[in-house]
């Protein structure tokens, strides 16, 4: 039933009135004072109003008793009016603000109900209250209502069936607040045989527990020694424990609490409770209870001593809430934060955050711990990075890189020297990703910095050595390079470089390979193919190579040097470069020409002279008897034509005549025995070593002369005989004739020498390039020559030699120019058959 | 008095020394051989022989050392050379030594001949039989 405020005053006018009519105007300012009161209550604390009803009260009786004490008396009718005017009104004070405070009340059906059943003024109002508890429950709304504590009511209310049930309400008197109810379901399954547990509480801990166990759900109470003397019906049942069970700890001198205690927690426990108890100071502590089931909850417990009227403690009362799962979802979650902590802590790298903007957020322990700086060390005034533990030098270039990246939002990587507690400076790279949200907008820059000092400067001291290494290349006083397996030129030294006047790849072309482009722009045309040839089989087989050669200058002239490589391998033996340097000798050859200029002409000059020698000995030799025969031969005729001839004279001198004839003969045998001195026995040696052998004695010469030989001797010769000596005289009579007749040839000088098979023979052609033979039919005859210092003996003495070993000897054209001087040599037949 | 000149040959080799000397007889002039010029200087015929037909080139003493110790004795003996070797040098040498011949070996009979007249001297029997 909602009675508004207006109706309220209009009730309390109302009996004001009800009480001056009836005091008429004897009593009608006795009246107006409970007007007044209940208008001052609207300010006043709820305290005064029992104050101000006794004082009304007192005011009334005083009057009275002036109006009888002054001797005008009232008749006895005016006395009682007056008393019942008092009564009234007071009643209709009580009963206007009590209505003022209800309707504040909300609109519950509850609330209504109670209000109805607790008006004091309808005494008859109460059906639904078992008649035993509508006292108590009046009492308990009044002692809310005047008292402004709240009040927990138990009554017991009728059912439409006409059964009564245990209905549980709580009222807190505030003239904002409302009335709540709680637990209502709960108290309504509890059976009604529990209800005189409830029924006499004994003693104010007792209340003040259930007061509590109103609030919170869990009230219970202890004596001033600490026994329960209350644990609500739930609470037993889930804990399977009465509070007798629980209190026969206390006989062994544990605590009360023991058999609820998890053993960990029971000293600790312990201690503080006997501390409050001891004390009465606040009990609060969080523990596991054990439950009926053996589980144990985590549940916070507080308890407040409740004093007597001469402050001593008269027990205790307090409540747990169970926060098990809280406590254990905390857990879990600290368990996890902290394994992620511990994560983040664990790895050996620093780790940090910044916003968006590039304030730092965040860094790990092993970030302030490595380098002594905290975040705020770390975080500038303005709230950007103050990058302070990065290295001045380093630290522009890394602000510019982080503020790029922030700009654009790309990761952030940098490398630089960090600084460390203890001071020093050690390279770290250091990689920053942004986190972004659905939209892509960044929220965080999340880094990680590693320490690569050691790396760096294993890295640092590398291109040291490198550097070192490099610098004695490059000083060594020679022209160094090195090319890949397959001889790409890779590096050429700064002094090559300068030397060559172009760089590596300045030559390069599509068409074809840098060796060749670079062979054909540096080495001399006439040394070109013979290099090429060299270099083709040390890059075919391995083998070191070694070369004289000239080698065009940046100038554009050409320098003698001498040039050799050779294979680098690794551990399994696969070549892995070329190393190759290159000397200059144009002084030593020049130095080299010359001496063997002299000592070519030397030796002509001396075999001049051994020739000129000969030649004298051969003409006295022969001359000797040739003179005697002519001499002979005129005497003869003298003595044939003197008159008479004398006969015997002329037979004797011609008998001298054929005697030196004879003597001449034998002159001529000596002369050609003498030449003949080659005593070996012919033997049937490889050709190609003997090739070999006349090649090697007329390298230096070829070289000297800037000529190529060029040998290709076919594979699987058959073997023939011949005198080695002989054989290499012609040779080397050949070779030297052909070098020498491309004297003043242009070009290309090549003198080739190829043996093969003809049919029955070893065929072996020695080819020049030079002016080719004017007369092929003359040239072998004896004496024939075309050279100022040539006897004409030479060919000659090739061909005779070449003839008595079964061969022959003689001359083609080559072409495009020169000759081809053609020999064989018969192949050696089985010689046991 | 015996009108016959006597001619000295020196000459090395014997077959030269005595094929020279029947050219000479052949002539009807009378002849002595010598194997050396040291062999004829210590003969008796110095200074006596009309005339000395020597080879250039021989072991020991040469023709033209043979010419030089005549010349430096006061010898004028006419000299006729015969060599192996006809150098130009050695010709100029004998001839500004007042060599009557400077000859070729082999030598013509006929230059023989013609270089002994001229040692000998005109009226020369040899030439007269010639």
């Amino acid at each position: 039933m909602a009675i508004s405020r207006p109706v309220c005053l209009a009730l309390a006018v109302l009996a004001c009135a009800a009480g001056m009519v009836a005091g008429w105007r004897l009593y009608l300012p006795l009246g107006l004072a409970p007007v007044v009161a209940v208008l001052f209550l609207r300010v006043a604390s709820q305290w005064l109003l029992p104050l101000l009803g006794v004082a009304t009260a007192g005011l009334a009786v005083s009057l009275l008793a002036t109006n009888e004490g002054e001797g005008s008396l009232p008749d006895e009718g005016m006395n009682y009016g007056g008393c019942f005017a008092l009564v009234l009104s007071l009643g209709g004070v009580l009963a206007a603000h009590r209505m003022l405070g209800m309707a504040r009340a909300a609109p519950d059906r509850a609330s209504r109900t109670l209000t109805e059943e607790a008006a004091p003024g309808e005494p008859a109002g109460a059906p639904l209250l078992h008649p035993d508890d509508r006292l108590a429950s009046t009492l308990a709304s009044a002692r809310a209502f005047w008292t402004g504590v709240p009040q927990v009511m138990r009554y017991r209310q009728r059912q439409p069936d006409g059964s009564y049930r245990w209905f549980r309400t709580r009222s807190v008197p505030s003239y904002e607040a409302v009335v709540e109810i709680s637990d209502l379901e709960t108290v309504r399954e509890e059976p009604m045989t529990h209800s005189p547990t409830f029924a006499s509480p004994t003693a104010d801990t007792v209340q003040a527990a259930r007061t509590v166990e109103d609030l919170f759900g869990n009230g219970w109470a202890f004596d001033a020694a600490g026994a329960w003397i209350y644990l609500p019906l739930f609470a037993q049942t889930t804990l399977g424990l009465t509070p007798d069970d629980l209190n026969a700890s206390l006989r062994d001198g544990d605590i009360s609490w023991k058999l609820l205690l998890h053993p960990d927690e029971y000293e600790a426990v312990a201690i503080r409770w006997r501390h409050s108890l001891e004390t009465g100071a606040p009990f609060r502590a969080e523990f596991r209870i054990r439950r009926a089931n053996g589980v144990y909850a985590w549940a916070k417990t507080a308890a407040k001593p409740f004093l007597d009227t001469e402050g001593h403690i008269a027990g205790w009362f307090g409540t747990s809430i169970d926060i098990d799962l809280p406590k254990k979802t905390e857990a879990a979650l600290r368990a996890k934060e902290f394994q992620l902590r511990q994560l983040i802590e664990a790895v050996p790298t620093m780790i940090w955050s910044t916003t968006a903007s590039g304030t730092p957020t965040y860094a790990n322990q092993r970030f302030i711990d490595t380098t002594g700086a905290s975040l705020a060390d770390i975080t500038a005034p303005d709230g950007s990075a103050s990058l302070s533990v990065i290295h001045p030098e380093d630290r522009q270039a890394a602000r510019d890189a982080f503020g790029r990246s922030m700009l654009q939002g790309i990761p952030y990587a940098a490398t630089y020297r960090q600084l460390r507690a203890d001071g020093s400076y050690r390279w770290t790279a250091t990689r920053a990703e942004p986190l972004r949200d659905e939209a892509g907008v960044i929220h965080q820059w999340y880094g990680v910095s590693v320490d690569i000092h050691e790396r760096v400067v294993a890295e640092m001291s590398l291109r040291e050595s490198e550097h070192a290494h490099r610098q004695l290349v490059e000083t060594l006083p020679a022209l160094i390079y090195c090319a890949t397996p397959e001889g790409k030129p890779t590096y050429r030294s700064e002094k090559l470089r300068d030397y060559l006047g172009f760089g590596l790849t300045d030559k390069d072309d599509a068409e074809r390979t840098r060796l060749e482009n670079t062979l054909d722009a540096i080495i001399h045309p006439d040394d070109l193919a013979a290099v090429k040839e060299r270099y083709a089989h040390a890059l075919s087989t391995g083998e070191p190579y070694q070369m004289k050669h000239r080698l065009r200058r940046f100038d554009g002239v050409y320098r003698w040097v001498e040039t050799r490589a050779a294979a680098m391998r690794n551990a399994e033996g696969t070549i892995v470069q070329w190393n190759g340097i290159c000397l200059e000798i144009e002084d030593q050859v020049r130095a080299q020409e010359d001496l063997r200029l002299a000592q070519d002409n030397l030796a002509r000059a001396s075999q001049a002279a051994s020739l000129a020698e000969l030649s004298a000995s051969i003409a006295h030799e022969v001359n000797q008897p040739l003179a005697a025969i002519v001499a002979n031969s005129h005497t003869c005729l003298r003595w044939l034509r003197a008159e008479p001839p004398n006969h015997p004279r002329a037979m004797i001198t011609a008998e001298r005549i054929i005697r030196d004839s004879n003597a001449a003969a034998d002159v001529v045998s000596r002369i050609r025995a003498l030449f003949k001195q080659s005593v070996q026995p012919r033997t049937s040696t490889a050709l190609p070593s003997v090739i070999g052998e006349a090649r090697r004695l007329l390298t230096e010469e070829a070289t000297r002369r800037r000529i190529r030989l060029h040998v290709d001797i076919e594979d699987g010769l058959p073997r023939v005989v011949f005198d080695r000596v002989q054989l290499q005289q012609v040779l080397i009579n050949l070779l030297r004739n052909a070098m020498e007749a491309m004297e003043a040839a242009e070009g290309d000088k090549v003198v080739g020498i190829r043996v093969h098979r003809a049919e029955g023979d070893v065929q072996v052609r020695v080819s020049d390039l030079g002016a080719g033979v004017a007369f092929p039919d003359r040239i072998f005859e004896p004496f024939f020559t075309t050279k100022e210092s040539g006897m004409g003996m030479g060919l000659a003495i090739c061909r005779s030699i070449v003839e008595s070993h079964g061969g022959r000897l003689w001359i083609e054209s080559n072409e495009p120019r020169g000759a081809i001087f053609v020999f064989t040599l018969p192949v050696e037949t089985d010689v046991a058959a | 008095m015996s009108a016959t000149p006597m001619i000295s040959i020196i000459d090395d080799d014997e077959s030269v020394r005595v094929a020279t000397e029947s050219l000479v007889r052949s002539l009807g002039l009378k002849a002595r051989t010598f194997a050396s010029a040291e062999d004829f200087l210590q003969s008796a015929l110095v200074g006596t022989t009309s005339c000395v037909i020597t080879d250039v080139q021989m072991p020991g003493m040469s023709g033209v050392e043979l010419q030089s110790v005549l010349r430096a004795r006061g010898d004028t003996t006419p000299l006729i050379f015969i060599t192996a070797f006809p150098e130009e040098r050695i010709r100029r040498q004998v001839d500004a030594g007042g060599a009557v011949g400077f000859l070729a070996k082999p030598f013509d009979g006929a230059d023989m001949i013609a270089c002994i007249d001229r040692a000998l001297g005109e009226g020369s029997p040899v030439s007269l039989n010639s």
